[in-house]
């Protein structure tokens, strides 16, 4: 208004050096100030007037541009325990948990009150774990949020249904969504896709698409694997040799066990046990098959730990059991390289048997929470029960530490009796905070009240339970 | 005292935490586990709660003022373990018992004070009101004297240049406002400081800077005829240079409203440790907005009896003046949660306020209750915009993010304070259900 900035500009000079046209004041504003006569008395009052008849006569804002619509979202909100649950989350700073509940919202079809989603987006965004599990949960909010928040474009990935453009032409985010839907529901058109599109992808992508075919692997997909042994791309070369171990009978397991043919030798003795005799390998020619080590004083055993790690452990059936095999003395190398290699081969192919004797054999070794992951997920109570039978709490406690989750049921219940029995050792502690996270909701049960004198880390475990049982409880 | 029926939600009692951090401790206490002794009566609730002493703290609410005592060393109030206990209680997790000594003699104690406070308030003798007359006339001659100096000063200032204000203006205004408070205007002081924090702030701060120096220009001139003024519009003109006006004459000569009234929008702003809470109303069947205010020194409870988003039934006594909106609660029931209401249009909204606007100029804001409005994209900010096309900018420097989500681009209706910067939004509904932003 060009009445205002003329009086703001005399405002600024003062009146001594400057003054105002009364007559460019609107009719209605000069008729009330036109008997002042001290010209600073009239300038602030005029000011005054004006500034009321600029806020008077604000007028509402027209054509500005509406965003679009988010669809809408059907499914029902939690319920209000739930809600005050949700800001317990956000203020406790206990990202695991908030992992957690979010995964159950989103099993349990529920959706979260939408104010509620920039603070979750701003926690993902410093987490990356939550992410996945907030985009289920935020639905159509979370994407239109996405869309007009530069720092929430992770929320941005909306998977229009079956349509095979978004892998053509998605975001990396919803390509690998799209993917990972189609291996489960469509495995044919989607590995028709894959392989299509496979030599246009950068490494990265590659090796992270793998990883999906990883998940849903079939017997099927060797020759696929066995091309990306000779892929440009190490991460990939990798990823496929480790992918072709899981598959049982594949000629890679083949091509290891002619190499290591000729490094076995059995040493008969009488009435003593035969010894397995190992001619480190002096030249290998398996820079295909990944079996990589610097030269050095190492070299050999290097090989040899890749080599029987690789090899299917049906190799070693013709010197015995697993449980015997293990108690052949070893010439040639240390019997540690020896059964370090063969847990990485029992972990890698899910050997049942190997796993178990191996554990019996060093139930305190470094590798045996990973052999205990190797077990059907229904015995690997029993064989931690018995582990603990064999240890002491320190070991046992190391050992909950790197046990991979998921936690089975049987698991879970078996370790918090566990825990329960133990005295207040730090160590234990530890363990504690781990079995209080990682048991699964299944054993989520009321605990009897903690007497008054209970140790910290006891009444921590009991509280971190019960949380958990809670908000489980209210999203049902 | 009402029996509290209706159990409060979580949202209300999180509003009675004296700041963030007190809510995020009062949270960490709501776990069963660490309490003994729960109970609760259509009065109060009450607990002991184990803490890193020997001895657990006695915790106790009683539920229609609110009003809180815990046997911790605490300072916040109310302190963390009655928030605890109030959430475990808002989450259905106390069972009704009758209550314990302690419980029972600190309600007793409570009533009789009360009834002696109402005793007390009886009314005054003649000779005191002759006193108070003479303290009236004094403060008043000093007020005048005050809106005097200040004319002086403002029209010596217009002569030679606001653009000498551009340096050491801030300290200048504030030196000011220094002597308006020894001349007990507190209003006129308060008009100053907000001058001085305008100082060379942005691009157009002598815009600002005039017309706040300018509306203040012209209280000062009403003051020194407030003789010759219509009654109300003195009455609007005293309450802005700062005098206060005695709750009991309100409640006595002031105009009152009975309504449902839904409390729209929740505000609160610190100045100098003391913490204003604006609580917009609106009532049902008037339609009339009403502003009640409640202070409290940091770290003190703040009036929760008006929670956001409820309705509330009673009657109000307004304040006198031009354009009455400050009013006081003469009598309430019990809150209940609202449904979404009836709003208005932004033409609607914007007539409205140039109404009261006209009758009193130094209204610095005023409520707005919009019906079905979307979000847009304006400038680098946002706006809101009605079914008919017509917008209000929201205030820049504000989250408004929150909001955003639970529009998600439909129509939603929003409480908001209209001010000079644009529209700060308090309050919307967000299918049925009340939400304070």
């Amino acid at each position: 208004m060009k009445a205002w900035e003329e009086l703001v500009s005399t405002a600024l000079l003062g009146t001594q050096r400057r003054t105002t046209d009364p007559a460019a004041l609107p009719p209605a504003v000069g008729a009330k100030v036109e008997t002042r006569e001290d010209p600073a008395e009239a300038l602030l009052a005029t000011a005054a007037l004006l500034t009321n008849y600029r806020r008077a006569g604000q007028v509402p804002l027209s054509g500005t541009l509406p965003m679009p619509v988010a669809a809408p979202d059907g499914r029902p909100l939690i319920r209000p325990a739930a809600r005050e649950r949700l800001a317990r989350l956000l203020s406790a700073n206990r990202p695991e948990l908030l992992d957690e509940w979010l995964g159950a919202v989103a099993a349990a079809g529920l959706r979260v009150p939408p104010e509620r989603l920039p603070a979750l987006a701003d926690a993902a965004r410093a987490r990356i774990s939550l992410r996945a599990p907030l985009v289920a949960v935020a639905g159509s909010a979370g994407g239109w949020l996405g869309e007009h928040n530069p720092e929430w474009t992770f929320l941005a990935s909306p998977i229009p249904d079956g349509d095979a453009d978004v892998w053509r032409y998605g975001n990396l985010v919803q390509r690998r969504e799209w993917l990972r839907k189609a291996l489960a529901e469509d495995p044919d058109a989607a590995r028709v896709a894959l392989t299509g599109a496979w030599r246009g992808e950068p490494a990265e992508v590659r090796a992270g698409f793998l990883g999906l075919l990883g998940e849903h692997l079939r017997t099927t997909d060797e020759p696929f694997l066995e091309a990306a042994l000779d892929d440009r791309a190490v991460s990939v070369r990798q990823q496929a040799i480790g992918l072709l171990g899981t598959l049982p009978g594949a000629a890679l397991g083949h091509r290891m066990a002619e190499r290591l043919r000729p490094l076995v030798r059995v040493r008969k003795r009488a009435l003593r046990p035969d010894v397995l005799q190992i001619t480190l390998p002096d030249a290998v020619d398996t820079a295909r098959d990944g079996v990589r080590v610097p030269a050095g004083p190492e070299q050999g055993t290097g090989w040899l730990r890749q080599i029987v790690a690789a090899t299917p452990l049906a190799f070693w059936a013709e010197f015995g059991l697993p449980p015997g095999v293990l108690r052949m003395p070893v010439e040639g190398c240390a019997a540690g390289v020896l059964r370090e290699s063969w847990a990485a081969a029992a972990v890698r192919q899910r050997d049942e048997p190997w796993a178990r004797a191996l554990l019996a054999a060093d139930p305190g070794g470094r590798g045996a929470a990973a052999l205990v992951g190797a077990l059907e997920p229904r015995a690997r109570a029993a064989a931690v029960l018995d582990l603990a039978t064999h240890v002491n709490a320190e070991t046992m406690a190391k050992l909950i530490l790197e046990l991979p989750a998921p936690w089975p049921r049987e698991l879970g219940s078996a370790l918090l009796g566990w825990v329960a029995a133990q005295g207040d050792q730090r160590v234990v502690a530890h363990a504690a905070v781990v079995i209080a996270r990682s048991v699964p909701p299944s054993c989520l049960r009321a605990v009897d009240p903690l007497p008054e004198d209970a140790a910290p880390w006891r009444r921590a475990l009991t509280e971190t339970l019960t949380f958990r049982r809670e908000m489980h409880e209210e999203l049902v | 005292m009402t029996a509290s029926v209706v159990p409060w939600g979580a949202e209300r009692v999180i509003e009675l935490a004296p700041d963030a951090a007190s809510a995020k401790a009062g949270r960490a206490q709501a776990s069963a586990s660490k309490w003994s002794g729960l109970g609760a009566s259509p009065d109060a609730v009450w607990g002991a709660c184990k803490g890193s002493g020997q001895k657990p703290y006695q915790a106790c609410v009683e539920l229609d003022e609110p009003a809180f005592r815990c046997s911790c060393p605490s300072r916040k109030f109310p302190c963390k373990h009655a928030l605890g206990l109030l959430l475990l209680w808002a989450a259905g997790e106390v069972h009704e018992g009758p209550p314990p000594e302690w419980v029972g003699g600190w309600l007793d104690g409570r009533a009789a004070k009360a009834q002696r406070a109402e005793k007390r308030a009886a009314p005054s003798t003649p000779r005191s009101t002759e006193a108070s007359a003479k303290r009236a006339g004094d403060r008043a001659e000093r007020v005048a004297g005050g809106a005097a100096e200040l004319r002086e000063w403002l029209t010596d200032r217009a002569r030679s240049g606001f653009g000498g204000l551009s340096v050491g203006g801030a300290d200048e205004l504030r030196t000011v406002a220094a002597r308006m408070v020894d001349a007990q205007a507190p209003g006129l002081a308060g008009g100053l400081r907000r001058a001085a924090g305008l100082v060379g702030r942005g691009r157009d701060w002598p815009g600002a800077l005039l017309s706040e120096l300018s509306l203040l220009y012209v209280l000062a001139e009403a003051c020194t005829r407030l003789g010759e003024l219509p009654t109300e519009l003195a009455e609007t003109v005293r309450t802005r240079l700062g005098f206060t006006v005695d709750s009991a004459k309100v409640l006595e000569h002031g105009d009152r409203v009975a309504d449902l009234w839904l409390v729209c929008g929740v505000a609160d702003e610190e100045h100098d440790r003391l913490i204003t809470r604006r609580t917009w109303l609106r009532g049902k069947h008037t339609g009339r907005f009403a502003l009640v205010l409640s202070f409290a020194p940091q770290g003190r409870p703040l009036d929760g009896s008006l929670p956001s988003g409820h309705v509330v039934p009673g009657e109000l006594a307004y304040y006198p003046g031009s354009s009455p909106l400050r009013a006081m609660v003469a009598e309430r029931g019990e809150p209940v949660p609202a449904p979404c209401p009836d709003g208005d249009s932004v033409a609607a909204s914007l007539g409205a306020h140039a109404r009261a606007l006209a009758a009193d100029p130094w209204l610095d804001r005023w409520p707005m209750l919009l019906s079905r409005v979307i979000p847009a994209r304006y400038e680098n900010g946002f706006a809101l915009s009605d079914v008919e096309g017509s917008a209000l900018p929201l205030v820049p420097a504000a989250d408004h993010w929150p909001l955003l989500a639970l529009s998600a681009g439909a129509p939603i209706t929003v409480a908001a304070e209209w001010t000079t910067s644009g529209l700060r939004p308090l309050a919307c509904w967000h299918e049925d259900r009340a939400v304070r932003l």
